[in-house]
């Protein structure tokens, strides 16, 4: 057990500072979650809704979650193939699997940090109030909601290990899951289809979750049953992830590209 | 003359290829329409949630102008910090090319592209959003989409000479594009920022012509929305030469401390 913490916390440490030099994820995990929440802050300001603190922490610390999500875990990939490190890591004594795990831990947990200043802003900066209505239910939402980012995580991850346009890919991919997901408006607003869709994007159930534990739950039996929904799909992300690393590593193996860009 | 500007429209195309020339068709598309529609649809929902509204007219307008960010931003912004990663930056440096030409052409394309932008938000907006065009004057809004365009590349210029000494440019981009976002007034009134803040929207491009598209897309054409084309055009005209100022002294700079292509 030991030698794999070790894997898992040399890597999300190397990576963690590796990622947090660079330009982009600087502003995704230090400027952008006080710039987001001081646009709906400013959106918000005319008609002073309850819960408007609640609104700002949770819509715009998981549209910074996503973010840094979409600009590391998804590109990490590509930026090892891009470094030349990627076969090295790949083919090392330790499991590639692992070693991709500490680097979505780390993303993470730097993603984290931004929720965090972004409550600190919506608090200090703006004055308004923030409430845990229903503390023990929202600790259950928040670590199945990091749950639940770790799994998407791996999962896209992985699928970008086949694609060699995947910074390009990343870019368009944020918008589509702020939509889909319903990070900052319910998806009651979108056509019925595109919300079968939704059902089926983790995020969507850790936003409802963790938005209903912070203005208070209404009715107990959904809230459970959205936390019982969103626990299998996270096991449905690990389950998927499992299989497809394997048709993965066969498919790089045969083809022998994994470096290549 | 026709020489002059035969370069200088060459240069122009060559540098917008130069940008997009490495990706393929599908991910050219992914990127030039499918990432700026999403965009449009999810800040025009947020309007449409938060205001509690179905007339989205301003707000799809606003965000359709926004498009236009990434043109001047990660596309004329970035220009001289391709140059010195392609390492031609010596080279253009060096010419004896007309420097003036030169810099602005690297725009020229993308002003164009920003309204060919701008254009496909509003169609989005008139398919998804039953955006309301008929009272509209079509001409007068389209000359005030082209001015803010030439505004908007003409910020791209200014940061984009920054380039020169600044060796990542995405911090700077980033930040430049959100407080485009914030301060322009795409997604609330100008109105509703602290005063001291009001003032930085109207140093910035395209606040004046999202105002004054928001007019002629109600169909009240007055002085004011002249005087706000005016302006948006000055506003444009100052930030480009400030730009150019900057790669002069930048430029000299570098020379001295022979940093030119160090990244």
């Amino acid at each position: 057990m030991l030698p794999i913490i070790n894997v898992i916390f040399s890597s999300l440490n190397v990576h963690a500072r590796q990622n947090f030099a660079r330009a982009t994820f600087q502003f995704v995990i230090l400027f952008q979650p006080i710039l987001l929440s001081f646009l709906l802050y400013m959106m918000l300001r005319g008609s002073n809704p309850v819960h408007a603190g609640e609104y700002i922490v949770v819509s715009s610390g998981l549209m910074n979650l996503w973010s840094s999500i979409i600009f590391s875990s998804a590109g990490d990939i590509d930026r090892e193939r891009y470094m030349g490190t990627l076969e090295c890591i790949y083919v090392s004594p330790s499991d590639f699997r692992l070693i991709f795990l500490g680097h979505v831990l780390g993303n993470l947990l730097l993603g984290l940090f931004s929720m965090v200043l972004s409550s600190i802003c919506v608090v200090f900066l703006f004055g308004l109030q923030v409430h845990i209505e229903n503390p023990a239910e929202f600790l259950c939402a928040f670590t199945l909601s990091i749950l639940s980012f770790t799994a998407i995580s791996l999962l896209i991850g992985l699928i970008f290990t086949l694609s060699r346009s995947a910074r390009i890919l990343m870019n368009c991919l944020e918008y589509p899951i702020y939509i889909l997901c319903g990070l900052v408006f319910p998806i009651s607003v979108l056509p019925k289809a595109l919300q079968f869709i939704a059902y089926v994007l983790s995020p969507t159930w850790a936003a409802q979750l963790l938005r209903e534990s912070m203005a208070g739950i209404q009715n107990i039996r959904i809230f459970y049953f959205d936390l019982i929904a969103l626990s299998i799909l996270i096991l449905v992300y690990f389950l998927l992830t499992i299989v497809l690393f394997k048709k993965i590593d066969r498919r790089v193996r045969i083809d022998g590209t994994l470096g290549v860009h | 003359m026709t020489g002059i500007m035969g370069r200088f429209f060459r240069q122009s195309l060559l540098s917008y290829k130069a940008l997009y020339g490495y990706l393929d068709t599908k991910v050219y598309l992914l990127v030039k329409v499918v990432n700026p529609i999403m965009q449009l649809i999810f800040f025009t929902l947020l309007c449409k949630y938060i205001y509690h509204t179905d007339d989205v007219t301003p707000w799809l307008i606003g965000n359709s102008f926004l498009l236009s960010v990434y043109n001047s931003l990660f596309g004329v912004g970035i220009v001289m910090n391709n140059e010195r990663h392609f390492g031609t930056l010596k080279l253009v440096i060096a010419s004896p090319a007309n420097k003036f030409l030169v810099f602005v052409g690297r725009a020229f394309f993308h002003i164009l592209d920003g309204l060919s932008s701008v254009i496909l938000g509003l169609l989005i907006g008139v398919l998804l959003f039953h955006l309301n065009v008929t009272n509209m004057n079509i001409l007068l809004f389209f000359i005030t989409v082209l001015i803010s365009m030439f505004a908007a590349m003409g910020m791209g210029l200014f940061i984009g000479s920054l380039g020169l000494v600044v060796s990542d440019m995405n911090l700077l981009l980033n930040l430049s594009m959100y407080v485009l976002f914030i301060f322009c007034g795409a997604n609330f009134p100008v109105e509703r920022l602290p005063f001291f803040l009001q003032n930085i929207s109207y140093l910035l491009p395209v606040t004046r012509g999202i105002e004054a598209c928001r007019l002629i897309a109600e169909g009240r054409i007055t002085p004011h929305i002249y005087h706000l084309i005016g302006m948006e055009f000055v506003t444009g005209a100052v930030y480009m030469c400030i730009g150019f100022l900057f790669l002069i002294i930048l430029e000299k700079l570098a020379k001295k401390s022979a940093t030119l292509d160090v990244y």
